[in-house]
């Protein structure tokens, strides 16, 4: 908690509260690093599920790429986000519900990629196993989201 | 009618009265205008990146597939869209912001109407393996620049929101 209150109080958190062009330029960031990672894990996923399964998955690993390059920025935004108010958000179920969930989207996202394995050719269609952790792994990310979008309604900066 | 008027009208509509009534409408709406966003952008990626020359492995008219996921994103984000701006007119059609966006969306509109009337016919007769000229890979481009301003200026829009209230 000293840390958390510490990391309040410095001048880039200050720069956060102070200024709303720092804050929402920061969520801006935010949204298109979400947009990277989760558009591109939803059509990763809708692809596994058999929407335009002429498409080669292995095509679909540059999205990978840019799923984890929005991932970083997110680490990074979010980190910086976290930090200009963190006494309030460890204690925010959303957040800890968000939180939660990335990890646990992460994992089946991981876990979908073994399920895929070398199979990544056009054409090639996937068993059940495969097709429910797309599915598990599109319910975490979008989980994410609904709990990120409500923690702006459950405490207010 | 004057923008007074206007604004009455649409406060006086039942959808307005359900946006600013209900305590979850608002809530509800910008977490599926969020998912929505992800679709869009997830879909134009494939076609942007494909048309790039990325991708090679599949064929341009599968990755065209995904063009109606990503008007099906945007229908969302088009009628939860109507849902924010019916809760609040004012304060959208006083934001500059607002216009900014809505601008950078026609734009991104004008661009994927070229590039469906010019470019798709000229692209689908590419023989497979080759690159697309440069007129299509400007249009690839500037289509996915101009989405991710469109997310910058959503996002931004309670920065220039006036007197009018946050919406």
């Amino acid at each position: 908690m000293e840390f958390l209150t510490w990391l309040e109080e410095t001048p880039t958190s200050q720069w956060l509260v102070e200024s709303t062009w720092a804050y929402y330029s920061m969520l801006a960031l935010h949204a298109i690093g979400m947009a990277a990672v989760v558009g591109g894990t939803i059509m990763l996923c809708m692809r596994v599920l058999g929407f335009a399964s002429s498409m080669a998955v292995a095509d679909l690993e540059r999205l990978r790429l840019i799923a984890w390059g929005g991932f970083f920025i997110n680490a990074i935004s979010g980190s910086i986000l976290f930090a200009a108010n963190g006494v309030k958000l460890v204690a925010n179920s959303m957040f800890q519900l968000k939180i939660a969930s990335i990890i646990l989207g992460g994992v089946a996202l991981w876990a979908l990629w073994r399920a895929i394995g070398p199979n990544k050719e056009p054409g090639h269609r996937y068993n059940a196993t495969t097709k429910a952790v797309a599915w598990t792994t599109l319910f975490f990310w979008i989980l994410a989201i609904v709990a990120g979008r409500y923690i702006a309604y459950t405490m207010k900066l | 009618m004057t923008a007074a008027q206007f604004y009455a009208w649409v406060l006086g509509t039942p959808l307005s009265h359900f946006m600013v009534g209900d305590a979850w409408a608002f809530t509800i709406s910008e977490t599926l205008h969020f998912i929505g966003l992800c679709i869009l952008l997830g879909a134009m990626l494939i076609v942007d990146l494909r048309l790039l020359g990325l991708m090679k492995s599949t064929p341009v008219d599968v990755a065209l597939n995904f063009l109606p996921v990503a008007i099906f994103g945007f229908t969302i984000n088009f009628l939860t869209g109507i849902t924010f701006f019916f809760s609040n007119p004012e304060g959208y059609a006083t934001n500059w912001m607002f216009w900014l966006k809505m601008s950078l969306i026609i734009l991104a509109g004008l661009n994927a109407l070229y590039f469906t009337l010019f470019e798709q016919p000229r692209v689908l007769r590419t023989p497979e393996g080759q690159s697309f000229d440069a007129q299509t890979r400007v249009a690839a481009a500037l289509s996915l620049l101009i989405w991710v301003a469109v997310i910058v200026a959503g996002r931004l829009l309670p920065v220039t929101q006036g007197e009018a209230g946050t919406g």
